[in-house]
């Protein structure tokens, strides 16, 4: 009997455990809402592929947003900007268009803006000592007024933008179009990205890195490693990741509004959080993200389809995350006492 | 070095008066600041508003103040904050247009009884008492507006709609809901809505996830009625995505809306007369300034009515749709902004 729970754990405490949790949380709550939705009816009309399509396209923005977050929270950061990112490249990126820029040029420009903010923030944080909420809090600010002054206070549609067929008829297509009828495009952009940031972070040493600051800054820097720029690359990682998430959204929506954006960071953080990443840093992998941000994503699904009131939703969608964070939390006691 | 700062300080006061001096003679020998409070500055159609109150400003050679909320229409408490910095400030007269109805309530009082009048514009006061004017825009007849509109465009055929608002608790925002929810009650029988309203908290990436939730778990829906810009910018292009099986309604219009209406996915949707609010919001108050008695106001080849009783003028709820949308001379109904290239200027 001991040696199973000898067993059980050591299990426990392997990060792929953590992971397996997570999933397993996750599938319980797709059973959850396809009994609610499904059961009794003749067509299924929760648990369909297309459904299920559906469900990895309507995350896909927020997804590409938790990929970039997950650096940040490894090394024990907050990112309370990535969504005024998403709004200012967004509207940064068709306003390019729109004055005629080439797509290229827009394009690199755009990416340079969103690198920027992530430097910024960074910088605040490992050179200027600053606390990452407050100095990400600060840039929350800085960049929505960028965004609202850059477009002027507008929503920019894409076709006023965009003049080039070719071109509009592509973005359309990354937005919302499917590869072989069946599985959207976006969805291809964000496992693409996954596939980006889970070899960054399990097999490059740059990833041990983030996760050896993220653990203990001191002992890291101690060891040989440069603490500060791991810190400043991972800020810039997830304003990548924003601005990739900016982009995303004008082709999904066909606009950049000066609101885009407005929240977002939470349902990066949510999704991180709920995937298993501590918000302490050091612990979580960028698997756990896109299981979080696939579990957000469920949820609403199922309950939009369940029919239940949005403000019920809200709260259900609070009640996860407190409960993902608090098994964290509680996981972490057991494992300090057991030392 | 004392001596330095404030003589640089005298210069820099002394060059700051010259503006001044060089402006046009204010319209009936105004003097003092009007201060304008605005919503939020984003979205065209408020910036459309404001670059009426602009317009008329300019023309008549007022000095006004122009300011927002900081958190832009759901900020209350910072709407609050700016009427009373107007009022300690000595403004010559403060036009607003409320976050919420009933909160402003007590500030406005405090505008009465500093003796500064006040102009209502866009959204009414709870307590009409306390206005000296109001210019209206009524947000319950955009949500009736949208309903004939469905029912005419499906020729009175039964048919499912489902509601997506943007922000619980928003005046207008529930009175754009209200007047349509009620028209369908009473007298559309034919018009089944589907489930509850949800709300996408004025965020169009939720709105888009709703909308396509809402297809999905009901493929016989006809419609889609989304009562604000930022609900609409994310409807059309889920409805778009799905071939446009679904008609969609809404309220408010920008570059947006206005491709989607010629995309055919939105059938309808309406506006205020924006720029105009402004203007006769600024217009208003500067012949209340003048001391002139107020009546019907004329601009841009429209009458403005006055209603004498309530000193309400109804600046409009406009309709557009496909016809409206390629009718180049209404351009200053759906792009407002647009519009303000071409305008010819007005005498006073």
């Amino acid at each position: 009997m001991s040696s199973f729970k000898e067993t059980y754990q050591k299990l426990n405490s392997k990060p792929a455990m953590k992971v397996l949790k997570s999933l397993g949380a996750l599938i319980i709550i797709i059973i959850v809402f396809a009994l609610i939705n499904d059961a009794g009816r003749a067509t299924a009309k929760f648990l369909t592929v297309n459904n299920i399509l559906t469900i990895t396209l309507q995350m896909s923005i927020y997804a590409l947003l938790a990929l970039g977050i997950c650096y940040v929270l490894l090394i024990g950061g907050a990112e309370l900007s990535a969504g005024s990112i998403v709004g200012v490249t967004a509207m940064t990126f068709l306003v390019l268009m729109r004055e005629g820029l080439p797509f290229p040029v827009s394009l690199i420009i755009t990416i340079i803006m969103g690198l920027v903010i992530g430097f910024l923030n960074g910088f605040m944080v490992a050179k200027m000592k600053m606390i990452p909420f407050v100095a990400t809090l600060g840039m929350q600010y800085v960049a929505r007024g960028f965004c609202q002054i850059i477009g002027n206070g507008q929503t920019i549609a894409l076709t006023t933008a965009v003049k080039d067929e070719g071109l509009l008829a592509a973005f359309r297509f990354i937005g919302s179009g499917r590869v072989l009828g069946t599985i959207p495009m976006a969805t291809i952009v964000v496992v693409i990205f996954f596939i980006i940031h889970y070899i960054i972070l399990n097999h490059r040493s740059f990833g041990r890195k983030v996760y050896a600051v993220g653990s203990n800054s001191e002992a890291a820097r101690l060891s040989g490693i440069k603490a500060d720029r791991i810190v400043i690359m991972a800020y810039m990682i997830s304003s990548f990741m924003a601005t990739m998430a900016g982009l995303l959204y004008t082709m999904r929506l066909s606009i950049a509004q000066p609101a885009g954006g407005d929240g977002w960071e939470f349902e990066g953080i949510a999704a991180c959080v709920i995937g298993g990443i501590s918000m302490m840093g050091g612990e979580g992998s960028v698997v756990g993200a896109i299981i979080g941000a696939s579990t957000l994503a469920v949820m609403r699904n199922g309950m939009n389809q369940a029919g239940l009131n949005p403000y019920w939703q809200n709260v259900v969608t609070g009640l996860v995350i407190v409960g993902a964070v608090y098994m964290d939390i509680r996981r972490r006691q057991k494992e300090a006492t057991r030392l | 070095m004392k001596k330095l700062v404030s003589m640089i300080l005298i210069l820099v006061m002394a060059l700051m008066s010259i503006p001044a001096l060089a402006e046009t003679e204010a319209y009936g020998g105004i003097e003092g600041t009007i201060y304008w409070i605005g919503k939020m500055y984003e979205g065209d159609g408020w910036m459309a508003i404001t670059d009426g109150a602009k317009l008329a400003a300019e023309e008549m050679g007022l000095d006004v103040s122009f300011t927002y909320p900081e958190g832009g229409e759901l900020d209350v408490a910072g709407q609050i904050n700016l009427v009373e910095n107007a009022i300690n400030n000595g403004a010559a007269a403060i036009c607003v247009a409320p976050n919420d109805s009933n909160a402003l309530v007590a500030v406005c009082q405090q505008v009465v009884d500093a003796g500064i009048p006040l102009i209502m514009y866009d959204t009414a006061l709870a307590d009409p008492s306390l206005q000296t004017c109001f210019i209206s825009y009524d947000f319950y007849k955009q949500g009736v507006m949208a309903a004939d509109a469905l029912n005419e465009h499906f020729d009175g055929a039964e048919i499912k709609v489902a509601v997506i608002n943007a922000t619980a608790g928003n005046e207008a925002h529930m009175n754009r809901e209200h007047g349509f929810t009620d028209t369908i009650a009473e007298k559309y029988p034919n018009i089944t809505l589907v489930g509850e309203v949800l709300y996408c908290d004025n965020d169009s990436v939720t709105a888009m996830n709703q909308a396509t939730d809402l297809m999905s778990a009901n493929p016989d829906l006809d419609a889609i009625y989304a009562c604000n810009s930022m609900a609409v910018e994310g409807v059309a292009p889920a409805v778009l995505a799905q071939g446009n099986t679904v008609a969609v309604v809404s309220c408010d219009t920008s570059d947006a809306i206005v491709q989607a209406i010629k995309d055919g996915t939105i059938v309808f949707t309406s506006t205020c007369a924006a720029s105009a609010i402004g203007y006769l919001s600024i217009v208003a108050a500067a012949k209340v300034l003048a001391g002139e008695e107020l009546t019907d106001i004329e601009w841009n080849g429209q009458t403005f009515p006055l209603d004498t009783e309530t000193m309400t003028y109804d600046s409009g709820v406009y309709g557009i749709d496909a016809d409206v949308v390629n009718d180049e001379s209404m351009t200053y109904l759906f792009r407002p902004l647009t519009w303000f290239d071409t305008y010819e200027g007005w005498e006073w």
